[in-house]
């Protein structure tokens, strides 16, 4: 040192520099390796849901430019058969498409280290490359909506750029995002929507992490929006492609609601309330779509939850006629938290459903094999008659002193059907007129049947409102064929 | 050895003690706790008809806030006394009663730069300690990642405050360090450029966009990327069990340790050849 001074000096500052820098390029692969694994869980939650990884918008131009499909089977093709399989494996659903190890296990979060052992070592190292490549390139639908300069201009600008617009804030985007959110909540009380919107999304695209941003937006969106708007009519209907339904002014703002709640899964595939409110507040409440609904249901409870979570998959496994599934998560439930009132009620209501189901079917079968097979048939409907001496008996239990609407509803609804079938109109219309009146969730079911019973029978006359309800069936009905052959049209050219 | 070190302890203590007497960053320390207690009332506007706010909102507007707050002011303090230590000294002629004592110029050095250290952990135990408050205060839990927040900004802070240390050990006024400090925070922050640079450079065929492009590429590779630190933001947001968090927390260590060994050799090498 002392005769060399410059020289050691010089030296020294190099080989802190080089440190530096060796250390800030092994920092900047593990941020690569961070967001490829991400990105892996985030594609994989997406996959188990049973979601398309491209946009949905069969509309964008640039559609096919998106790979997440093809680079996320190349990843789980790659890491087939080498997750551990945990101790208690659910028995597979019978339809079920096979699903991969990859989407099967990695959304759970018991194989995080694994996979970030893969993702950091050389098993898969070509595909992180071709993922960053991608990412570079914006063709990863996956990643969500992100804040970018280029976004403002061109579509092609926007393929090829990566500058980010945080970056200007020095890493202060959490707090801009803050005070952005102050503006929303200040349009809403001003009644503002029309700016609440891009305002909520700005929000969101500079802090994905903000999960209140997403869940008072949807709410915002799906609730408050469209409290003023009325029901659409059916003839103001039209087919949406993406989301396979039939949408007006207000469902429109649903699925809004829905598609920005999806976006939040993206970039927090492990936060439940996002999965929680897509499948209640959205698909169930509002958009009464309850497969949906039990899909992300399902996920939320597969995640650490609140406590009325797995209540609210079960009350969706009811609507969707999942009566089996519904009875063994509400004993679950029950077991769990024994000091809960509704559960073991929810269990007897919905083997009472699950016995009329089951005679139902019955009943449906015998009539299908009646012409080939009188015998079996005869035996399917003595079958059909010992589940509803155990559906009724399940529900003269429950309304023991007539205490329970519910049980009521259901034992006239079965008697309303008995009488229907003895051809005794009247009486059963009338039987059906007490039911919907004892349980709302029963009304409209039941007025429907009201109608088709007097359209059967041609009498009792229908009222002015079941006129003009039927005209809203029909009106639907023809929608739904114009629709289909519209689409036939298109497909065949 | 101990004996060696006797001396920058002591250079190191008296710094300390002048710098916390500092006006100026007294007055910064006391701005930031007022935001970081005022972040409390920031979301006043938030409120329903009932008057409330939903806590989730609101805990995590606080979050955001006192780390910024810890961010902006924890950096104008590191700044503020890194530049003015060593030009202080020298316009006041101290440092000729220093070193007029059997004092090395390295270990007068090493015991400003522990001195100046001290003080900005002190600063951000402080402001850490009033977060921690208000944290408790909404959501009666302890973040204990905080913890983590508050160690990765230190280390952020060391590589800004010893290369504005470096530079002050060429000026004689605190004027040109300070500046300097603040342009090395915010080039350290936009630094990430500069790959985006080198990614879409080569475009145009032209020799000098290639050129432009692999320089682009050397300095972001050589020089300081604060925005790595960017994780102590994230990391309040985070899992516990989080597997890259835990392999990034050792390597930010390290990345500033590295860069601050760096910065300490550039600093003596200058100050050995001031002429006092």
């Amino acid at each position: 040192m002392k005769k060399f001074p410059n020289l050691v000096l010089a030296a020294l500052f190099v080989l802190g520099m080089s440190l530096g820098a060796i250390q800030g390029r092994n920092l900047s692969q593990t941020r690569d390796s961070e967001a490829f694994y991400r990105w892996i869980i985030n594609a994989a939650t997406q996959v188990q849901l049973g979601n398309e990884l491209e946009p949905a918008d069969v509309a964008a131009p640039d559609r096919e430019l998106y790979q997440d499909r093809e680079l996320f089977d190349a990843v789980a093709d790659r890491l087939e058969g080498e997750f551990p399989e945990p101790a208690v494996i659910d028995e597979p659903v019978a339809d079920a498409e096979p699903m991969s190890q990859l989407a099967r296990l990695v959304p759970e979060g018991d194989q995080d280290q694994v996979l970030w052992g893969f993702v950091t070592g050389e098993e898969l190292a070509d595909l992180r490359t071709d993922f960053l490549t991608l990412r570079r390139e914006r063709k990863l639908a996956t990643l969500g909506t992100q804040l970018s300069a280029a976004d403002l201009y061109s579509d092609d600008a926007a393929l090829y750029s990566n500058v980010n617009l945080g970056n200007l804030f020095f890493g202060f985007r959490k707090v801009a995002a803050n005070f952005v959110w102050l503006q929303v909540d200040k349009f809403w009380h001003a009644g503002q929507v029309h700016r609440m919107i891009p305002s909520m999304r700005t929000t969101v695209a500079l802090d994905p992490s903000f999960v209140e941003a997403y869940l008072l937006g949807a709410w915002h969106m799906a609730y408050n929006v469209t409290a003023q708007l009325p029901v659409t009519p059916p003839d103001a209907l039209e087919w949406d492609p993406v989301h396979e339904d039939f949408v007006g002014p207000r469902e429109s703002y649903y699925y809004i609601a829905a598609d920005f709640l999806l976006d939040g899964t993206y970039k927090n595939p492990r936060e439940h309330r996002l999965f929680f409110d897509l499948g209640y507040a959205v698909y169930y409440q509002k958009l009464a779509r309850y497969d949906r609904a039990v899909t992300y249901l399902a996920r939320a409870v597969r995640l650490p939850h609140d406590r009325w979570v797995p209540r609210m998959l079960n009350m969706a496994l009811e609507k969707n006629d999942q009566y089996a599934d519904a009875i063994a998560g509400w004993e679950r439930y029950a077991e769990q938290y024994p000091d809960n009132i509704s559960a073991p009620r929810r269990i007897e209501i919905n083997k009472g459903l699950l016995f009329e189901q089951n005679a139902e079917r019955l009943r449906a079968r015998a009539s299908e094999i009646e012409s080939d097979n009188e015998t079996e048939a005869k035996r399917l409907r003595a079958q059909a008659e010992d589940e509803e001496k155990k559906a009724r008996a399940v529900w003269e239990e429950l309304n023991f002193g007539g205490v329970d609407p519910f049980a009521k509803a259901r034992l006239l609804y079965m008697d309303a059907k008995k009488l229907h079938a003895e051809k005794r109109y009247i009486e059963a219309v009338l039987k059906l007129e007490e039911a919907r009146m004892l349980s709302a969730e029963h009304f409209d079911k039941f007025s429907d049947y009201i109608i088709d019973i007097k359209l059967e029978g041609g009498y009792p006359p229908l009222t002015l409102s079941e006129k003009l309800a039927l005209d809203r069936r029909k009106a639907m009905e023809d929608l739904k064929v114009r629709t289909r052959e519209m689409r036939e049209a298109e497909n065949a050219e | 050895m101990l004996d060696a070190l006797r001396g920058p302890w002591a250079i190191a203590m008296y710094t300390w003690r002048e710098g916390i007497r500092k006006k100026t960053l007294i007055g910064f320390l006391i701005l930031s706790l007022l935001v970081i207690f005022g972040s409390n009332f920031i979301t006043a506007f938030m409120q329903d008809l009932q008057g409330e706010v939903q806590t989730d909102v609101e805990a995590k507007v606080i979050k955001d806030i006192c780390v910024t707050t810890i961010s902006i002011f924890g950096v104008l303090i590191t700044i503020f006394i890194s530049a003015s230590v060593v030009p202080a000294e020298v316009d006041n002629k101290v440092i000729y009663t220093v070193l007029s004592k059997p004092v090395r110029r390295f270990q007068y050095l090493l015991g400003k730069f522990v001195g100046i250290q001290m003080i900005i952990i002190l600063n951000l135990a402080l402001m850490s300690l009033l977060f921690f408050v208000a944290i408790y205060a909404k959501q009666q839990i302890f973040p204990t990642l905080l913890l983590w927040s508050s160690l990765l900004t230190y280390f952020e802070f060391l590589i800004v405050s010893v290369f504005t240390f470096a530079l002050s050990c060429t000026s004689t006024s605190a004027v040109l360090p300070t500046i300097g400090g603040l342009f090395i925070y915010i080039t350290g922050n936009l630094t990430e450029y500069l790959k985006d640079v080198w990614a879409r450079s080569g475009q145009t065929g032209s020799a000098f966009d290639t050129l432009i492009g692999q320089t682009a590429n050397v300095l972001y590779n050589i020089l300081p990327n604060l925005q790595s630190f960017s994780l102590k933001n994230q990391i309040l947001y985070l899992q516990v069990n989080d597997p890259p968090k835990d392999v990034m927390i050792p390597q930010l260590i390290a990345y500033g340790l590295a860069y601050a060994f760096a910065g300490f050799v550039l600093s003596f090498w200058i100050f050995r050849r001031k002429e006092l």
